[in-house]
């Protein structure tokens, strides 16, 4: 025990060295994804589309293959891991949204063929990849220590997007997630309010794949959104419970992680999962 | 005379190759209460999702306010069945009534005039003081008045209710009549119903649908015109609160 609290003081060391800048750049890439997981998350838990979610960030490790591939085979810089999982996560949103917008009896299938045609494809082009072998874990199960200053400036200008989009489309989203129909009868574009909140789904995954990796990218996503949900009776006002939990779980994923040496990403998703069952307890014992 | 609110001319609709109406024509005049009844299949959903333009007939023309029914959908307000949303989707009331006014937002926000358009509404079904109560804290009557504030938010013109009093309890079901009493006053009213009690209170004219449409005054419905019509087909609820009063709970008899 005291030797935990002795690695919580040099955590709290390591945050305010000048000279080692990532732990710091790891803390504000988690509090910023924060506000986006506790945005897009509300919406996925009350739409009740978290296997979307799921399969989207699946679909990721497709366009992180490519994305390694392209860049290895014809010396595309530019193609960085980052812009495939973003490709690719907008992509799959689209396409799922279409599926379901067009062919509704299909979705459960074609959501299924998304999430495993993405793992397969990801491990074909990482095979493929020329020169030394790549390290697929830190795709799959994340590392938000090797946060670097770019990847802190992406997060912002993703959480910045998700958020005015949120802003400016708030009321017309809750409209889609709670009477799609409804809506359409309104006059207002459904089909492109509901593309629209699959593409900031597929923005947020790609951050979360970044803290948690892809298997575990659903956790942090759904399982604040639903702490919240017990706790707030609006929408907005468990995004904002949900943002708090999630900076809260990210804070003390990486507090508890640095001293004990363990990846951060399952150790942020087992508080975001203990939090879950607190919050049923709560609601139980409430009754 | 007025133009017709909603006008059907030689409709025919199928799911692909399932007749479902059969060279309908009918019209509806302005301010009537119009209760739409028959057998289930018989096409009385399917009348309702046309006049709403969520589906488009295979021959024949429908016009609503004398336009295609697509153009004319911001003057329909639609109260489907509230048992098809979830209960526990965080809203509160005068959040789902403002959804009326989707179409009207400035900068993404609603505007004054539309906030107090809601209250109004909420007001008309006697919800305004259930304004910030959330839905799942409702009971299934008052989530119907709510959706029913909801289309009336949207300045419709026609009401159509799918079934309104299909999920809601004899105690809540007097309220929510008398808010449809007062609606009558104001606006077409198109309601499908299985309730003969919903019909002789509400009704002016009755559409008996079962792939054809034949159109009657409330007064001459008969259960042996039923018979003849529809070959005992047709099941209504009857006098549901003679039979809960006597103990028989069963939801359908045979008129």
């Amino acid at each position: 025990m005291t030797e935990f609290f002795q690695g919580l003081g040099e955590f709290w060391e390591a945050l305010r060295a000048p000279a080692a800048p990532l732990l710091r750049y790891a803390l504000a890439a988690g509090l910023i994804a924060s506000l986006t997981f506790g945005i897009v998350g509300g919406y996925v838990v009350t739409r009740r589309i978290s296997y979307i979610a799921a399969a989207i960030a699946h679909s990721i490790f497709a366009g992180i293959g490519a994305a390694v591939f392209l860049e290895r085979k014809f010396d595309l810089a530019w193609c960085t891991p980052l812009l495939g999982s973003i490709v690719a996560a907008i992509l799959s949103a689209l396409l799922i949204g279409w599926v379901s917008l067009r062919v509704r009896e299909r979705e459960d299938t074609v959501i299924s063929a998304i999430w495993a045609t993405g793992m397969a494809a990801g491990v074909l082009f990482l095979y493929f990849a020329p020169g030394p072998a790549v390290n697929a874990e830190s795709f799959i199960f994340g590392d938000i220590l090797i946060t670097s200053r770019a990847d802190l400036a992406v997060t912002a200008l993703l959480g910045a997007i998700v958020l005015v989009t949120n802003v400016f489309f708030y009321h017309r989203l809750v409209g889609v997630c709670f009477d799609e129909e409804f809506v359409r009868l309104r006059g207002v574009n459904a089909g492109f309010l509901y593309l629209l909140l699959l593409c900031l789904i597929g923005l947020s995954v790609v951050l979360l794949v970044r803290l948690t990796g892809i298997i575990l990218a659903i956790a942090l996503l759904v399982l604040p959104a639903a702490s919240a949900a017990r706790l707030g009776r609006r929408l907005w006002s468990i995004m904002i419970i949900a943002t708090g939990l999630s900076m809260l779980y990210s804070v003390a994923g990486l507090a508890f992680s640095y001293p004990t040496q363990t990846p951060t990403g399952p150790v942020v998703v087992l508080f975001a999962a203990a939090g879950y069952a607190l919050a049923l307890a709560r609601k139980k014992a409430g009754r | 005379m007025s133009a017709p609110v909603v006008s059907f001319t030689g409709v025919t609709f199928r799911y692909g190759l399932t007749r479902v109406l059969d060279g309908v024509t009918f019209d509806i005049a302005p301010g009537d209460s119009t209760c739409v009844i028959g057998p289930n299949g018989g096409g009385k959903t399917t009348l309702l999702r046309l006049i709403l333009g969520l589906v488009e007939p295979r021959a024949g023309t429908i016009r609503v306010f004398g336009e295609p029914p697509d153009q004319a959908c911001r003057l329909v307000g639609y109260v489907p069945q509230a048992i098809r949303y979830d209960p526990l989707f965080p809203v509160n009331a005068r959040d789902i009534v403002l959804m009326g006014r989707l179409d009207r937002l400035r900068f993404g926000f609603f505007t004054r005039e539309c906030r107090e358009a809601a209250m109004e509404a909420l007001a008309e079904v006697g919800l305004a003081d259930r304004a910030t109560t959330p839905f799942s804290d409702l009971s299934g009557g008052q989530r119907q008045r709510v959706l029913i504030a909801r289309a009336l938010a949207t300045g419709a013109k026609l009401l159509l209710l799918d079934e309104p009093t299909a999920n809601i309890d004899l105690t809540v079901e007097a309220q929510f009549l008398d808010s449809l009493d007062r609606l009558r006053e104001k606006i077409t009213i198109v309601l499908v119903t299985h309730d003969i009690d919903l019909i002789s209170r509400l009704g002016d004219t009755v559409l008996c649908v079962n792939h054809k449409v034949h159109r009657h005054a409330v007064g001459d419905l008969k259960g042996d015109l039923l018979r003849e019509i529809y070959s005992g087909e047709l099941r209504l609820e009857h006098d549901r609160k003679t039979r809960h009063q006597h103990g028989d709970h069963s939801s359908c008899a045979h008129d």
